[in-house]
């Protein structure tokens, strides 16, 4: 078991390298960048203004060099092993000369400073003039040591989102618990609900709830999201028709005034709580209903199965109910196939937040991602994909370690 | 049998789950408790501080606000100044008399998108800027009524123009061999232009400190600083080469070009508090999301921990210099969906609905509607135009609109009234030029080419084009059909509305027009390659805009705006002098011709300029339009018995 596990994990490595390289060189090769796509959100500017702010961006992160260089510094950059301080190998000379020509050029010397550190000195170098010789005022770790030894573990770094120009690790962090939290109550609704009514529509197969259920259940998974949150929310939460939920986010406008719990005094005050839980009813609703057909399906099928299986004959012919038999005895063989599915629901929920996000203006992953996407932020969707592949890929595993414990036939030795 | 996982385990698995579940829920309400506590606290220690000033003020016996108390001679500022019916709070003292007029309340607004960034320098859209308005002031702004610039922070200003001196002496050191950019550097050369401003003595922060000339020179440093990312506002303050300090209340900017917006430049520049940004390194300001603090009448309750994603609150300024708005709160909320933003203000929770010309429609049919809400349409002075621009040049080869009787001809077959009705609902008007018909740029006597078909197809026959009766379409001399592809931005159903209609009304001229939807990306791209036939967009326009950068024939170059490759030696002329010139009566009529060179040229087919259409909810008073648009939200109010939120 444990060295399945091992390898499991060694195989994460080469197929989020994949997953990144695909991801990159699709970003990168398509049409505009993120460059254009910023100056056309920070409207017009003269063109020399334009050309001076697109090379200096271009400079900050890195852009102007070749794609290969740009991926395997990123790779670099999130991997836990790899090159520390990488590129802070200062060339003062070359700096100089620079600053030397911008001085030729007529550039008073605070402005040639100015140029040199903006265009020709590495973004995390502070350069300064002392006695008219430029000079760098950083401190490097490192600095002086050959490339090999500067090889070891380190710290991974998931860089700067050029559009929120803010570290990447903190835009996720603050989207992620959005997300978890919103498909941390999906997951639970969706499976306590298939298999009750799995179970129940196996029992009675070809009755009344069997058929109903069924064919309700393929109907909500037909209908598109963004239609039936368009639709709840032009019935549910406007006022022309049932004004009972709120339209958007993830709190009331006046939250921060409210108590936590709710609280009767003078009329009923519904508090922070409850109002966060009634804020939610509506995009988890969007994230659950398509989710029953599948599952329930899949529940009916596999006790239906093992309902004729012939333990469960056996178990009838020595006389114990038929209670006692779904029980104690079909139970806890059919849930296994839901195990090994339940790995697969958490991608395609992240997927399909996207749309229930952008409908109910929340602020979890699905949004940053499309917004990333949409402005081509190279590093935003690198990183965003990295984590949530990991994610994925990490699940999958658990899900394979769970379904070896509950089923003891199963062994990965 | 025994490992089975039974009942009790169920039964125990779910207590545990709520045990972890309740502390963790105790845990986020203790945490929400000590937030507010440390609001509480910082409230406290800022008014601590306020009474500790007053208290000194008083031991000292002199005036803490000129004019309030004993007057003394140390201020040359007349105590009437902030609230005099001419200053720039006259509106808001006009407002504080009106029927119903009460204190209070929070004024809710929407934005499309998530606003990543509040931080001054920092943001790059056009949501933060709207939230920035309320905290930041300027040494000037200007007069809704009038348009004319009107002290703010400053009391006043002297404009010094030595222009002819500059061009005198460059003259004279060019003719010594010197190069542009040694006279640039060289410290001797007399200024172009120099603009000093008289600080006024009352101006605070919200945090308590005073506004000083100091200030101003500060935010013109922080904003060169080449270490704070902020390009785009270092290219466009970069033509100001000094902001320096002259005497303890007064500032000076001067100019080594003369230039137009200079004085907006100058008069426009949101103060930055020394205090306040100064305490930050480079790198931690760059990465900074919320520090936003000025002396404005409303401020981000901590600017330290404000967090994207978080609501955009303004509390009151209660420190505010001048006259105190009405809102207690204004609050914007990100709403990304058309359908939840129309339902939020349909209920009443969000107080302004920006509609598209066919929401508005629909909207101003619904008399229930109609009857709780009130709307506007006006025309925004900054509001932009549409437009087709007609490539001249590609690859090197000058194309069929090269020629203006072709480009005159194409303008002279569009129906712009009966485009207006069809495609914007009639909520546009034409446009002649680049210029909002508002601005004094824009000249009166310039008339919109009306539909002539006759007109238009004798000048395409002029230009050599022949019809074809076989198949109804044009050909030029050398036997090609008259057809090119439009590009414009795919995804806008109101382009492709308009796109199909120019196509119908060419198809019936003979001319073939393909449509060529493009992702922005990609049309930006072609747009720099000048890889396009014709391509319709829009561009902003000004209160004084500037259409250098559009049409004159040096932008035509790798990055210049001037995609079409538009050369006309009189317009440049025109542009350039109008760019130098600082006396306004002289600049508008060199605007004004401008304006009638490209009304002949027709370098771009110039469509129409689209209204705003606004919809504000009822309880909101004192919604007025003015000539900036709708008037400024410190103006409005809601009367006491409608307010809805708590402080």
């Amino acid at each position: 078991m444990a060295s399945y596990i091992l390898r499991r994990l060694l195989l994460l490595f080469p197929t989020l390298l994949g997953i990144t390289l695909v991801v990159f060189f699709v970003m990168s090769l398509s049409p505009g960048s993120v460059i254009t796509m910023m100056r056309s959100a920070e409207g017009d500017m003269r063109p020399e203004d334009r050309q001076r702010t697109q090379a200096y961006l271009q400079h900050r992160y890195g852009l102007d060099q070749p794609k290969i260089v740009q991926y395997a510094r990123w790779l670099n950059r999130i991997s836990p092993v790899g090159f520390k301080y990488p590129g802070t190998t200062l060339d003062l000379p070359a700096l100089r000369s620079a600053y030397a020509d911008a001085l030729a050029k007529g550039q008073s010397p605070q402005a040639a400073l100015a140029d040199v550190q903006v265009f020709h000195a590495d973004p995390a170098e502070q350069l300064a003039l002392d006695d008219g010789q430029l000079v760098a005022r950083t401190v490097r770790t490192g600095e002086g040591f050959p490339a090999a030894w500067r090889f070891g573990l380190k710290i991974p770094d998931l860089g700067q989102s050029i559009i929120r120009r803010r570290p990447v690790l903190d835009v996720i962090l603050e989207a992620m618990p959005i997300t978890l939290l919103l498909n941390g109550l999906t997951i639970p609704i969706i499976y306590i609900v298939s298999l009750v009514s799995g179970i129940y529509a196996a029992r009675r197969r070809g009755k009344a709830f069997d058929v109903i259920s069924g064919g309700a259940y393929i109907a909500l998974y037909s209908m598109p999201t963004i239609w039936i949150g368009v639709l709840l929310l032009g019935f549910l939460a406007s006022k022309d028709y049932l004004n009972a939920f709120p339209t958007g986010g993830l709190h009331s406008n006046a939250a921060d005034a409210m108590t936590f719990l709710p609280v009767f005094a003078a009329g009923f005050h519904p508090g922070w709580l409850l109002d966060a839980l009634w804020h939610l009813v509506l995009p988890v609703l969007c994230l659950t209903y398509g989710g029953f057909a599948f599952l329930s399906k899949l529940m009916r099928a596999s006790v239906l199965e093992n309902l004729n299986a012939d333990f469960a004959r056996t178990a009838r012919a020595k006389g114990l109910s038929e209670h006692a038999v779904l029980f104690r005895h079909v139970l806890a063989n059919s849930i296994l196939p839901l195990i090994t599915v339940a790995a697969g629901i958490l991608p395609s929920l992240l997927g399909g937040s996207v749309v229930v996000e952008s409908i109910f203006s929340i602020n979890g992953m699905g949004r940053l991602m499309l917004e990333a996407i949409k402005m081509k932020d190279q590093e935003l969707v690198l990183s965003n994909t990295c984590v949530i592949a990991l994610i994925s890929l990490v699940s999958l595993i658990v899900a394979d370690i769970a379904y070896a414990i509950a089923d003891p036939r199963v062994s990965y030795e | 049998m025994e490992n089975r996982f039974g009942l009790r385990d169920l039964i125990l698995a779910v207590l545990l789950i709520g045990v972890i579940v309740t502390v963790w829920l105790s845990i986020a309400a203790g945490d929400r408790l000590y937030r507010q506590f440390e609001i509480v606290n910082a409230r406290l220690q800022s008014q601590a501080t306020d009474l500790q000033r007053i208290q000194e003020a008083l031991a000292r016996g002199v005036a803490t606000i000129p004019g309030v108390g004993p007057t003394t001679e140390s201020t040359t500022q007349p105590a009437a100044a902030i609230d005099s019916p001419q200053g720039p709070f006259k509106r808001i003292l006009a407002a504080r008399n009106l029927p119903g007029f009460a204190r209070g309340g929070w004024m809710i607004d929407a934005f499309g998108n998530n606003v990543g960034k509040l931080t001054p320098l920092l943001s790059t859209d056009a949501y933060a800027s709207a939230v920035q308005a309320y905290v930041l002031e300027s040494l000037a702004d200007r007069d809704p009524d009038t348009l004319e610039w009107r002290p703010v922070l400053a009391s006043g200003w002297t404009l010094d123009d030595h222009s002819a001196d500059r061009a005198a002496y460059v003259k004279s050191q060019k003719a010594a061999g010197k190069t542009d950019e040694q006279i640039a550097a060289d410290p001797a050369a007399p200024p172009a232009l120099r603009i000093t401003f008289k600080m006024r003595p009352q101006p605070l922060f919200s945090d308590g400190s005073p506004l000083t000339a100091d200030d101003v020179v500060f935010t013109f440093n922080f904003i060169m600083d080449p270490r704070i990312n902020a390009p785009r506002d270092r290219a466009y303050v970069s033509r100001i080469s000094k902001v320096e300090k002259t005497a303890p209340d007064e500032v000076a900017f001067t100019f080594n070009e003369p230039y137009f917006e200079a004085f907006e430049l100058a008069a426009g520049l949101p103060v930055l508090s020394k205090n306040f940004y100064s305490q930050f390194p480079p790198a931690d300001f760059n990465q900074s999301v919320g520090y936003l603090l000025g002396s404005g009448p409303y401020r981000l309750r901590d600017p330290k921990t404000w967090k994207p994603g978080t609501p955009i609150e303004l509390v009151r300024n209660d420190r505010y210099w001048g006259v105190q708005p009405a809102f207690d709160r204004l609050s914007w909320r990100e709403i990304s969906n058309d359908a939840a933003h129309l339902a939020g203000f349909r209920n009443g929770d969000i107080d302004l609905f920006p509609a598209t010309p066919e929401q508005y429609k629909q909207m101003i049919a619904d008399a229930d509607l109609v009857a709780r809400t009130q709307h506007f349409e006006y025309q925004n002075p900054v509001g932009g135009y549409r437009y087709i621009a007609w490539n001249q040049k590609r690859s090197g080869q000058p194309t069929r609109f090269a020629d203006a009787r072709v480009r005159q001809a194409l303008t002279l077959l569009i129906d712009r009234q009966r485009m207006i009705q069809e495609i914007m609902l009639g909520y546009a008007v034409p446009a002649t030029g680049p210029f909002n018909p508002l601005s004094k740029q824009s000249n009166p006597e310039v008339q919109p080419w009306p539909l002539d078909v006759a007109r238009a197809q004798k000048l395409l026959a002029d230009a050599g084009y022949t019809r074809n009766p076989k198949d109804n379409v044009l050909y030029d001399v050398a036997g090609q059909p008259f057809s090119f592809k439009l590009t414009y931005p795919s995804g806008s159903a109101n382009y492709e509305k308009m796109v199909l209609f120019l196509k119908d009304a060419y198809a019936r001229a003979g001319i073939v027009l393909q449509p060529d939807p493009l992702d922005w990306a990609v049309l930006v791209e072609r747009l720099n390659d000048k890889n396009f036939d014709a391509v319709t967009l829009a561009w902003t326009a000004g209160i004084e805009g500037d259409i250098y950068q559009m049409f004159d024939s040096s932008q035509s170059g790798p990055g210049g705006d001037n995609f079409v490759a538009y050369a006309n030696p009189d317009l440049d002329a025109a542009i350039r002098s109008a760019r130098t010139t600082i006396d306004e009566t002289a600049r508008m009529k060199r605007w004004r011709t401008a304006h009638a060179i490209l009304h002949e040229d027709q370098p771009y087919t110039f469509l129409f300029f689209p209204k705003s259409l606004v919809f504000v909810d009822q309880r909101i008073q004192n919604v007025l339009v003015t000539k900036l648009g709708l008037n400024n939200r410190v103006e409005w109010f809601v009367p006491a018995n409608r307010q809805r939120l708590a402080p």
